[in-house]
């Protein structure tokens, strides 16, 4: 409803308000003037004083005492007498007092009203606008300002539902954006294993050929380049199988599983895999079930691992696993307390061949890969945070089924 | 009709004082004693509060003046004396105390009560004098102290929550404490005003100076 229309009917209610207590009050206040100023306590008192009078006359010895009392009561008198002489007045005083008493109340009630509307209607504009920015998938929200009420829970349902659609925008467009570098990779791989192959047996025949060499010497020199370049087709075979590997990423085989029980097995099975690197982990006592491809989560957790073992290089670490649950999800941060990724690259960490290995050590495909198998389990896996005190990466994992009663989340430490 | 016929006949206007000039100075007249013929005024005037008379002069024909004559009654009710006091232009104040009403409407038409002082040139001319007469049943001392009581009424009850004896009662304090309701309070109280409860208005057209025919 628009302002001026509750100002309108606010105001008629008001008046018919006012109308009906200026009806109403003259019933209920004149009995109490009229009871408070009843010429018959008048007659009395008068009546009062002058046999204070003849008291005194008949004890004389206790005039002083009937005269006090006299002059008191006359005193009254004389008041009320005055008040008597002015009820006219003093009632409608009282009543008009009264009148401009309530007209005041109502008016702050009113005000108050009107304000509240405003204030929500201003509240409920903002909503709209939200509503039309969500429709349009705009993300920058105006903030509605917190209260408890119906309106900040609808408004923080608009904002947690355009949290969700940017992130499944962006999600979207990084699964698009793989997609390419995945096709790419996938022809490079095919274009450079078919000479690479030919290479392979074009070397194998030349090797026959000079094992029938007469000169020694030559046939020594032969194998020894035959080494040489079969070394070096075995490194471009590895990155041609690496580019293989990140194109043929196939869709995780899920199965419902205990993450918890998951970690822990993970924490013992990989205790002494990295030399430099110390596994800690603070797991939820709860079951956490959520629905994984093993093989794969444990690649994703093997891959975190290796870089920050590397990135530790020569020195030692922590790796530490904090599982908890948060809503409908189990959230798995990792963190080590490595030197940190380099910020120029920390924007497009999860894009392929980002790496901060030297040439010819690293592709940079490993969390690339890692990012592409946590969103096939919809769910994602994040930089949390990198600085010279550590990385963290954050898992995030849908869980498969809430716990009926879910117990009181505690947590154990384990080294 | 017939009820307006019967008013009719009950009203009985108060009839105009004749107007006198005494020394070639004063013009005075006879305030009649039908101005206290109010039903009240004899409760009032016994509960022991002052009743005032009070006169004021229009003076036309030189140019226009006004002067003001008091008469206050008071009735002692501890001595049964009504104590009459009077207030002319002038500055003469005169007491006297009569020891019933009907000595007092016998003062009022034995003694005449001065309402303008004239001048050489007010003389041998033809003035309109105009008259207002206000009976006004308390003085402005009473209307104080009974705006006082009636302020310290509203201390009462909060007195009496505490189980303490009423100051009113006890005429220790007239003043009023300053609470939540003391707007209330002041509003209340001026509401006691000192207002005529009845007024009376003459008019004569005359001539001072010269023998009246």
């Amino acid at each position: 409803m628009a302002f001026k229309e509750h100002l309108v009917s606010l105001s008629l209610m008001m008046g018919a308000c006012l109308l009906f207590f200026q009806i109403s009050q003259r019933g209920l206040s004149d009995p109490w003037i009229q009871l408070a100023l009843d010429p018959e306590v008048n007659e009395v008192l008068s009546i009062a004083i002058q046999n204070q009078k003849k008291l005194s006359k008949y004890e004389p010895e206790r005039e002083a005492t009937y005269r006090a009392q006299f002059e008191r009561t006359q005193g009254l008198l004389a008041h009320r007498e005055v008040l008597l002489a002015n009820r006219g007045a003093i009632s409608r005083r009282y009543q008009r007092v009264l009148f401009v008493l309530f007209a005041l109340s109502l008016c702050m009630i009113a005000g108050v009203q009107l304000w509240r509307q405003r204030n929500l209607r201003r509240r409920m504009l903002v909503l709209q606008h939200n509503l039309e920015k969500l429709a349009v998938g705009a993300t920058d929200l105006e903030p509605v300002a917190p209260k408890r009420d119906l309106v900040t829970r609808i408004g923080r349902m608009i904002e947690e539902a355009s949290q969700l659609m940017a992130k499944d925008r962006s999600r979207l467009k990084y699964l698009e954006n793989l997609e390419g570098w995945r096709e790419s990779s996938r022809r490079i791989a095919h274009e450079v294993r078919t000479p690479l192959t030919a290479i392979r047996l074009e070397l194998r025949q030349l090797v026959r050929l000079a094992h029938g060499a007469s000169d020694g010497d030559m046939r020594d020199r032969i194998e020894h380049k035959e080494r040489s370049i079969t070394e070096e087709l075995a490194r471009l075979s590895e990155f041609t199988d690496a580019f293989s590997s990140f194109a043929k990423t196939s869709a995780p085989k899920r199965k419902r599983e205990d993450l918890t029980a998951f970690l822990g097995e993970f924490q013992d099975l990989y205790a002494t895999a990295w030399s430099n690197l110390t596994l800690s982990s603070t797991l939820a006592v709860d079951t956490l079930l959520v629905d994984i491809d093993r093989r794969m989560t444990r690649q994703v957790l093997v891959n975190l691992a290796n870089n920050s073992a590397k990135a530790l290089d020569a020195a030692s670490g922590t790796l530490t696993f904090d599982l908890r649950r948060d809503r409908e999800s189990a959230i798995l941060e990792i963190r080590d307390d490595g030197p940190g990724i380099p910020e120029s690259i920390r924007d497009r960490l999860f894009e392929p061949y980002t790496t901060t290995k030297p040439v010819g050590e690293g592709m940079g495909l490993g969390l690339a890969i890692s990012r592409k198998i946590m969103l096939d389990h919809d769910g994602d896996l994040e930089l949390l945070g990198s600085g010279p005190e550590g990385t963290a990466f954050r898992l995030t994992f849908p869980l498969a089924a809430a716990p009926a009663n879910p117990p009181e989340s505690a947590a154990i430490h384990t080294d | 009709m017939n009820v307006f016929l019967l008013l009719l006949m009950i009203w009985r206007p108060l009839e105009k004082p004749a107007l006198i000039m005494e020394d070639q100075r004063f013009i005075t007249l006879h305030v009649p004693p039908g101005v206290l013929a109010d039903d009240d005024f004899k409760r009032r005037l016994f509960s022991g509060l002052t009743t005032s008379i009070e006169l004021e002069t229009e003076l036309r024909g030189v140019s226009k003046e006004s002067a003001v004559s008091l008469i206050e009654i008071r009735y002692d009710v501890w001595e049964e004396l009504l104590l009459v006091r009077k207030f002319e232009p002038g500055g003469t104040v005169s007491h006297v105390s009569l020891a019933n009403l009907d000595e007092l409407r016998q003062w009022f038409d034995r003694v005449p009560l001065r309402i303008y002082a004239l001048s050489a040139e007010h003389l041998n001319r033809v003035l309109t004098v105009k008259v207002t007469c206000r009976v006004i049943p308390f003085s402005k001392a009473e209307q104080h102290q009974t705006q006082a009581w009636f302020a310290n009424l509203a201390e009462v009850p909060d007195a009496a929550q505490r189980g303490q004896i009423s100051r009113t009662r006890n005429r220790e304090s007239t003043s009023t404490e300053n609470g939540g309701n003391g707007i209330f309070r002041v509003l209340m109280t001026t509401s006691i005003e000192r207002q005529s409860v009845v007024t009376y208005k003459w008019r004569w057209t005359e001539t001072f100076g010269r023998e009246r025919p």
